[in-house]
């Protein structure tokens, strides 16, 4: 399934919404999406994965790549991933480096 | 014993060939397991086995100039009240090395944020990566990989 890629700049946080698979084909799209922005000067950057059905470790490594780019005190907001993806995200250890929260509101 | 056959597929083990190869898998899982959490984390292993396939393809191809074929097929085997999901890739590129799989080249508990590589660059992280991932679904799931050396072939078994 092909992925979508939205990507809304504001003041202090970038909010990026995914559509489709994040696989081995499409993670390097996310990848590219991700090195564009000024990661090691972002407060905050929210990856909305509410219509996302699929996430492979490929598109794990793109998320580990822009929490490590980021400045320590930053936050990873997920929003609205599935059971299965937040299954595999806590079963990585990944879930240690990013906020899980099931809808915008709870940021 | 009774098998349903669910077909096969066989391309050059390449990434223009990667809708192909992942959607017959994705089919096949979705026909061969009905449980969601089972069937999400072996696509999830099954990605990350052809993508390593094509990967170790692509270092053929460029050191040999040999183009690899990869061949996935799947069937449900069912036996007394249980039935199995069987995977199957088979593929004419580089052999498993029997010493290399005798012992795991990373530490497979650590979790992949804290993971620090035996050496730098991404390639080596992503080889870690992928490797964690398929071995704590593995365990935690009740799938079974059986890899026949230096037969190209490796099997995916889950619990359907």
């Amino acid at each position: 399934m092909a992925l979508t890629i939205d990507v809304v700049q504001g003041d202090v946080h970038v909010t990026i919404t995914l559509s489709g698979d994040v696989d081995t084909k499409t993670a390097p799209e996310l990848l590219s999406q991700l090195t564009a922005l000024q990661l090691h000067a972002l407060e905050q950057l929210r990856l909305d994965l509410q219509a996302v059905d699929f996430i492979s470790s490929a598109g794990l490594r793109a998320i580990v790549f822009a929490k490590q780019k980021m400045p320590h005190e930053s936050a990873l907001y997920l929003i609205g991933a599935s059971e299965q993806i937040v299954d595999t995200i806590t079963k990585t250890g990944l879930a240690q480096a990013v906020r899980i929260v099931a809808s915008v509101t709870e940021i | 014993m009774s098998v349903q056959e669910l077909g096969s597929v066989r391309e050059q083990a390449s990434m223009d060939n990667w809708d192909r190869l992942n959607d017959f898998v994705n089919e096949s899982v979705r026909l061969g397991i009905k449980d969601k959490s089972r069937s999400y984390n072996l696509r999830l292993a099954t990605e990350e086995l052809i993508s390593n396939i094509i990967r170790a393809a692509n270092e053929v191809q460029r050191s040999e100039s040999k183009d690899v074929v990869l061949e996935i097929s799947a069937h449900i085997q069912k036996e007394g009240d249980g039935s199995w999901f069987i995977l199957k890739t088979k593929d004419n590129g580089l052999h498993f090395d029997p010493q290399f799989s005798s012992r795991s080249p990373v530490d497979t508990e650590q979790p992949i944020f804290r993971k620090k590589a035996m050496a730098p660059g991404l390639y080596l992280k992503q080889r870690t990566t992928g490797f964690t991932l398929i071995h704590n679904f593995l365990l935690d799931h009740q799938l079974i990989l059986n890899s026949l050396l230096a037969n190209g072939q490796l099997e995916a078994l889950g619990c359907s």
